[in-house]
């Protein structure tokens, strides 16, 4: 991680100019430049950063991609003077995949570090236990990688960098149906999670109402490592579909395993098709061909500042094209920035109000932002629809042609 | 159900390879290791790292075997003998072994950066053998065949060579083996090597089977292993053996029958019944017979 650091560091000297027309925005209340005559801000803005590093091994992909994204959020916010001589400083605890440990630093970040806004959370459960806290006592959360419901229902002060997955699901999977003639499905998915079994269950709602009926329903927990039993059952139900939400770090067994079982059932996956732990894993991302997902971001996308964001971070990371969870972490961090610049000042409720009125945000997920009045805290952007073909994510339309 | 049943039987291979190396280690040493959960990583990650630098498969798991077993042998021979011999408790025993896991856990975790690592499979047995009606991946079945041969290995080396009947000597007793002329100290070391390679077996299997290694994999699998051995008698090879068949059985019966969210609660309940009735687990043996 520290080499991560160091190298992201002597990129930024090339690209810091750079770095401060990407994280531009629009908004509707008209920013103060921070750091001038009139800057509010402190010499040091503290923001906690609680994310999920370790814990289970399933789901520490996802938050160490979140941390490098924030970090190199965080180096060209600072080096590029975007908050003029302000520096943000952030708080970082490893809450370890756990809702104790989530709580026990939200509380610290607010009583001990006294921080003036949260960037992080890597779980839904984690946050769904930790961010009341931060509700009550009017600490403005921009939550990361939450992919389940539930969460800007927490209250005023909590907004999300990741789309509600139900809502992506609502986009793409119609147009999935439609495309595959698809009457029947099978799903296989984490029960142990809320965010798993929350999609699942909306997933299956959502097609069944299109007219798909349910053959076969298999679950799996975190531990589990063998899925031929649930594999069989599902290859005796002989579905067109089978629908798949479990943790990410699993998906690479799920795939692994499916490609041995015989199944012929198109796979609708999720956005962990396109992350680094699949298209990194030969055997797991060959498994997946024609696999279909929708998602909030691929590297390719040329929408908003996002071309900008892949060339920097290449540049900083020896060419390496970042994951979906750097582009969040690092949309995340310079969001809570640009409101904090908008709102000249740290206090809690005007950056709230100012996240609350960003639009035309210019990040790796697009041009959004967060000024949705029917969906306060929730971002404005919408999703795409991808295909694994050949061991790569490619875009998907209705007359998308692909050989297993 | 045919189907189900091999599924059961192929899952319940690994089970017995976990058990194997835990039953050996107990009817030695007499000690619940928990760092055997990373003497799995341990092994696997060995493997890993040879096959990234373009060592051929089959050389590459007898190293990560290798590895696991020098790891485990020094964990012996530095902080478990150096307990031993100052008469420290099996509950202290366990302690440490608790404190050694922290340790090496730590080291894979710094190595792999938290990351869950790509386990390359090019290498490994892939598609599956069709057997009558049923169909079972080739890796599965490889584990299977292995489990048995060491199941027949280990018996063999126990029962019919000179330094089996000197390590169930050592088991049933140190102090008489030593009046005896026996190496108490080469045997305990022999034992915690095999015990470590049987522990890096299990691992390559877990880790080809999914493509995937992460330092927190042995942590589930060590609970396996404890459940197999209890289940089957500790200290008694066959046990481990049935232990884990009928341990994987189960599980995959549970899945199909009941639910997937229950498989795990069901099976325990289900050890706690055969504890009930018999005690010592199905195949336990009394104390003067250990290994």
């Amino acid at each position: 991680m520290r080499f991560r650091t160091i190298k992201i560091v002597t990129a930024l000297g090339l690209v810091s100019v750079l770095a401060a027309a990407c994280g531009s925005s629009k908004s509707s209340s008209t920013p103060t430049s921070a750091g001038s005559s009139s800057s509010a801000l402190p010499a040091t803005i503290k923001i906690g950063v609680p994310l999920d590093l370790t814990g289970s091994s399933e789901i520490t992909g996802v938050g160490t991609g979140e941390w490098a994204g924030v970090q190199f959020a965080v180096n060209q916010i600072n080096s590029s003077g975007f908050l003029g001589t302000s520096k943000i400083d952030p708080v970082m605890f490893d809450t370890q995949a756990s809702k104790t440990e989530a709580v026990q630093r939200t509380v610290e970040l607010i009583s001990s570090d006294h921080v003036s806004a949260i960037v992080g959370y890597s779980l839904t459960p984690s946050f769904l236990a930790a961010g009341p806290i931060a509700q009550k006592d009017g600490i403005p959360v921009m939550a990361v990688g939450l992919s389940g419901a539930g969460v800007t229902e927490v209250g005023n002060y909590i907004f999300r960098e990741l789309l509600d997955y139900t809502k992506l699901y609502a986009f793409g999977d119609p147009q999935f149906v439609k495309a595959t003639h698809a009457t029947t499905a099978a799903y296989l998915y984490g029960s142990d999670t809320v965010t798993t079994s929350g999609q699942y269950a909306a997933r299956r709602k959502l097609l069944e109402s299109l007219g798909v009926k349910t053959v076969a329903v298999e679950t799996i927990t975190a531990a589990t490592t063998d899925m031929q039993a649930q594999l069989t059952a599902i290859k005796d139900a002989n579905p067109d579909l089978l629908v798949v939400n479990v943790d990410t770090g699993q998906v690479p067994s799920v795939l692994v395993q499916l490609g041995e079982s015989g199944i012929t059932a198109q796979y609708l996956g999720d956005t962990s098709l396109g992350s680094a732990v699949v298209t990194g894993n030969p055997a797991a991302i060959k498994a997946a061909q024609c696999g279909l997902f929708t998602t909030p971001w691929v590297p390719t996308s040329t929408a908003g500042g996002n071309p900008l964001f892949v060339s920097q971070w290449k540049a900083a990371n020896n060419g390496q094209t970042p994951d979906f969870f750097d582009a969040l972490g690092r949309d995340a961090m310079w969001a809570m920035a640009t409101a904090i610049k908008n709102a000249n000042s740290v206090n809690p409720s005007q950056i709230r109000d100012a996240l609350s009125q960003i639009s035309g945000f210019s990040g790796a997920l697009g041009l959004y932002g967060w000024n949705n009045p029917a969906a306060p805290g929730q971002p404005t952007y919408g999703g795409v629809n991808e295909q694994v073909q050949n061991g790569q994510d490619v875009p998907w339309t209705s007359s998308t042609t692909c050989t297993k | 159900m045919l189907q189900q049943t091999v599924n059961g039987i192929a899952l319940g291979a690994t089970y017995s390879l976990l058990g194997l190396g835990v039953t050996l280690i107990w009817g030695v040493l007499r000690v619940l290791n928990f760092a055997y959960s990373q003497f799995i990583v341990w092994g696997a990650f060995g493997t890993l790292i040879a096959i990234e630098n373009h060592v051929p498969t089959v050389f590459a798991v007898l190293i990560g075997m290798a590895v696991a077993g020098v790891v485990a042998v020094f964990v012996d021979m530095t902080v478990m003998q150096f307990m031993r011999r100052r008469g420290t408790s099996e509950f202290a025993l366990v302690v440490a072994t608790i404190g050694v896991y922290y340790i090496l856990s730590s080291v894979a975790q710094d190595r792999s950066k938290s990351q869950i690592e790509t386990f390359p499979i090019g290498g490994f047995p892939h598609g599956s053998v069709d057997i009558g009606s049923t169909s079972l991946p080739s890796l599965q079945l490889l584990s299977l065949v292995i489990s048995v041969a060491v199941m027949i290995v280990l018996g063999y080396w126990l029962n019919r060579t000179r330094l089996g009947r000197a390590t169930r000597t050592v088991a049933y007793s140190a102090p008489t083996a030593e009046l005896l002329g026996v190496n108490s100290r080469a045997i305990f070391a022999l034992a915690v090597f095999v015990s470590g390679c049987l522990a890096a077996l299990a691992g390559i299997f877990n880790a080809a089977d999914s493509s995937t290694l992460s330092y927190s994999d042995g942590d589930q699998l060590l609970v396996v292993a404890f459940a197999v051995i209890v289940l089957g008698g500790m200290g008694s090879v066959k046990g481990a053996v049935i232990g884990g068949l009928a341990l994987g059985l189960v599980q995959v019966y549970t899945t199909l029958y009941v639910s997937g969210v229950f498989s795990n609660a069901i099976t325990y309940l289900l050890i706690v019944g055969v504890l009930i009735v018999r005690p010592n687990g199905l195949f336990g043996v009394r104390e003067e017979a250990r290994v």
